[in-house]
């Protein structure tokens, strides 16, 4: 198994660490966030790139916006992305737009029939694999027994591949008050192939957890990556995700982290 | 995969469903009738009795907790844009609120608002929906309107569309170049207000410079609108 090392690509403040992360052998990709700002051009740096995005509502009963789908697949086709990671969200309840952060979806059996219609779709418009990603969790599912489930089904329906964010995984156990390491048996292991790391954080109230790329990924979730990176027979890649505006130091510590926990299993693309 | 009828039919109940959750998530108005007679609501978003089970039992701290994570993330955008036309609102008799805003149609449409300056068209932001959203429910373009809030919420948002402009954007917001101005009461020539693309506001007076801002190009905010955007095709 070799693995290779990613960040997310968000916005073009970024493109000053990323390149010396890249310089120093750190990083062997960035994962861009499709539809990027307009005027930048991630692909000009010159580091290969894992397709993302966050903005097809693959959930959807209204279907996936077929506008920022052609984005997407352009950019995938431009850059030779090997997969492109798509959520698992509404987001909104019309055909197109966004109500803000991506909305989870009911986790029913009408909902997975509908994801698993659209996915198929999106795959076949791609012509390119799909990984597919759940966003942080609230909420006790309602149909399936849990979210993993949901998406563990979907996968093996639709015939995908599966984003771990061990982030997101464990702020849903957190936040429902299951194991560490619940949920994980729903996923076929040799769908996952990509992980994503970053910080989260307790709210206020001091009950529920959140997602946070500002802050550095906890312990926790180091150490059950570094185990994952282990065990996973078919994982590819490892992508830290990190607030284009927290320190930069922090973005520099954690991929060294990343770097150490991955071993072996990566050959450093030094350039 | 089933055939186009039975696709059909899935996807038709899978849009209610979709429907009442999120309007759960973000409404009060829905959770209270919901908590009050959910069979009602069910059969107002065209749902069956028996779905009653596919939506999670919304007194949860877990419910909650993503309902306010929800709501937080728009209330924090809407704020950090209009602050002044917030405050001015709060001490108003009867003004309209945040709950108003998010329960409202104006909110869920992605017609109500402008493009988006990334490009992926209208529906990706809250703020030029709940400027819209305030000027239709006030009048605030309408002869005897109250023209301290229309002074506040125009001005906030006037800044919004400069910043989208400032920076890399959808060819929608080139409309913007040099600035945008309207008029202090509307109805009336003047006083009118301009706020040009370096943030700097002028007070106008004198009518043949007020003649003369349509003239070179400047755009009337009270004619700024969200644009008929043809219908989207989806990958269905």
């Amino acid at each position: 198994m070799v693995l290779r090392v990613g960040v997310r690509w968000d916005d073009p403040i970024q493109n000053e660490r990323i390149q010396k992360a890249h310089q120093q052998g750190l990083i062997d990709y960035i994962e861009v966030n499709y539809p990027i700002p307009f005027g930048s051009n991630p692909h000009g740096l010159g580091i290969p790139v894992l397709a993302h995005t966050s903005s097809n509502p693959t959930c959807s009963a209204e279907g996936v916006n077929l506008n920022i789908a052609r984005r997407i697949k352009e950019a995938a086709d431009e850059t030779n992305s090997p997969w492109i990671g798509e959520h698992l969200s509404w987001l909104g309840t019309a055909p197109t737009g966004s109500l803000g952060y991506q909305i989870n979806p009911l986790f029913t059996d009408e909902i997975a029939a509908v994801t698993a219609m659209n996915v198929a779709r999106l795959r076949d418009y791609y012509n390119r694999p799909i990984a597919l990603e759940l966003g942080p969790i609230y909420i006790q599912s309602t149909g399936f027994k849990s979210e993993m489930h949901f998406l563990g089904s979907v996968a093996n329906d639709v015939d995908t591949k599966v984003i771990l964010d061990v982030t997101h995984w464990q702020i849903g156990n957190r936040n429902l008050d299951r194991p560490t390491d619940y949920g994980l048996d729903a996923i076929d292991p040799s769908r996952i192939i990509e992980l994503h790391i970053a910080g989260m954080r307790l709210g206020s109230d001091q009950r529920f957890w959140h997602d946070a790329h500002d802050l550095l990924p906890d312990t926790d979730v180091l150490a059950i990556a570094s185990q994952l990176i282990q065990d996973l027979p078919a994982l590819e890649a490892v992508t830290f995700e990190h607030s284009p505006v927290a320190p930069e130091e922090d973005f520099d510590g954690c991929l060294a982290d990343i770097n150490n926990a991955v071993r072996d299993h990566r050959t450093a693309i030094a350039v | 995969m089933p055939d186009k009828a039975a696709e059909n039919a899935l996807r038709d109940r899978a849009r209610r469903l979709q429907a009442l959750h999120i309007r759960l998530l973000f409404c009060p108005g829905t959770q209270e009738n919901w908590l009050t007679d959910s069979a009602t609501v069910l059969d107002t978003f065209g749902l069956p009795p028996e779905m009653q089970d596919r939506i999670p039992d919304i007194t949860t701290d877990q419910f909650q907790a993503e309902s306010h994570g929800r709501r937080a993330l728009v209330k924090g955008s809407i704020s950090k844009t209009f602050p002044e036309t917030q405050q001015y609102l709060a001490i108003s008799p009867g003004g309209l609120t945040f709950d108003n805003f998010i329960c409202s149609e104006n909110f869920f449409n992605p017609k109500s608002g402008l493009p988006h300056t990334s490009g992926v068209g209208p529906g990706y932001e809250n703020t030029s929906k709940y400027f819209f959203w305030l000027k239709q429910e006030l009048a605030l373009a309408s002869a005897g309107c109250d023209t301290d809030l229309r002074h506040k919420a125009y001005i906030e948002f006037a800044t919004w569309l400069i910043n989208e402009y400032n920076r890399p954007h959808d060819p929608y917001y080139d409309l913007f170049e040099g600035g945008v101005y309207w008029a202090r009461s509307p109805g009336e020539d003047k006083p009118t207000i301009l706020l040009n693309d370096d943030y700097v506001l002028y007070t106008l007076n004198d009518p043949n410079t007020i003649r003369q801002l349509p003239q070179i190009g400047l755009t009337n905010l009270d004619e700024v609108e969200p644009p008929d955007w043809p219908d989207e095709p989806t990958l269905l």
